[in-house]
């Protein structure tokens, strides 16, 4: 990966860029390790969980858009932001998009995954620009590709009891 | 077994709201449960925030699974990977099940 010379922040916004960074890698994480298997349960709640998750996901990358500093260093940091928050969007639209479809566990590999890996090179990207080191994030992306990758392969949950 | 106030607390936060969720760690080893909620003590990560928070570092000698306030159980997590899915091996799903069972999250 090419080197990046982080903007300088002062400390308090770099230490809440970081932050939020990794904490935004983390409900991405959750997001998707826990609610795409919930997907597959075909409870006809199934939908809610990835809605809240994404809200709140979507509330941090807003955070994110707004770190202030010197004038062309944080031009650079919005239009990583704003890339992110755009993948984000197109991750989320995606999900949508095979949810309203029938045989979801294999469109949700091949549809989603793209999506997940070019999430997180963005949010690599934000990170190198604030002095985030990506082992900070290389956990949760390897979480969301291998529950990714293993979606294909799980057999089906039976349905809840209803009544 | 599951350290009782990992009960008493999941069942906390399912009365403040349903809609969370149950997050399980199972050491087939030792034969512990881990439990906690998604929203309030994972910070949203799932089961690598629930190790986390709980000081787990072993991560290959735990598996996951998720329990809703219905009482529905998800024996799925990424740390069944190491098994070869995410699905739980039959053999640690029924043991998390009895767990469940007698903490009176699932019937």
């Amino acid at each position: 990966m090419k080197s990046v010379i982080p903007v300088p922040l002062s400390e308090d916004e770099g230490q809440l860029a970081r932050l939020a960074c990794r904490k935004f890698a983390g409900m991405i994480e959750g997001a998707i390790t826990i609610g795409l298997p919930i997907l597959l349960t075909g409870q006809s709640d199934r939908r809610e969980f990835l809605g809240w998750r994404f809200d709140i996901v979507r509330a941090y990358a807003t955070v994110l858009h707004t770190v202030s500093g010197p004038t062309q260093g944080v031009l650079l940091l919005r239009d990583a932001s704003a890339l992110l928050i755009d993948r984000l969007g197109q991750l989320q639209q995606a999900v949508q998009g095979v949810i309203e479809q029938d045989d979801i566990t294999a469109k949700l590999a091949q549809t989603i995954g793209p999506h997940v890996v070019s999430l997180f090179d963005a949010v690599e990207a934000y990170g190198a620009l604030i002095g985030l080191a990506p082992d900070k994030l290389a956990r949760s992306r390897a979480a969301c590709e291998l529950t990714v990758q293993s979606l294909g392969a799980l057999p089906p949950l039976p349905a809840a009891p209803t009544g | 077994m599951i350290p009782p106030g990992d009960i008493a607390d999941l069942q906390a936060a399912f009365r403040a709201n349903p809609a969370d969720l149950g997050v399980g760690l199972y050491n087939p080893t030792t034969g512990e449960a881990r439990l906690g909620s998604f929203d309030l003590v994972t910070q949203g990560q799932g089961h690598q925030g629930l190790a986390d928070a709980l000081g787990i570092v072993n991560n290959s000698e735990w598996r996951g699974f998720l329990v809703r306030s219905d009482g529905q159980f998800l024996p799925r997590s990424h740390f069944n990977a190491v098994d070869g899915s995410m699905a739980m091996l039959p053999v640690h799903e029924a043991a998390v099940r009895q767990l469940l069972r007698q903490a009176g999250l699932i019937q």
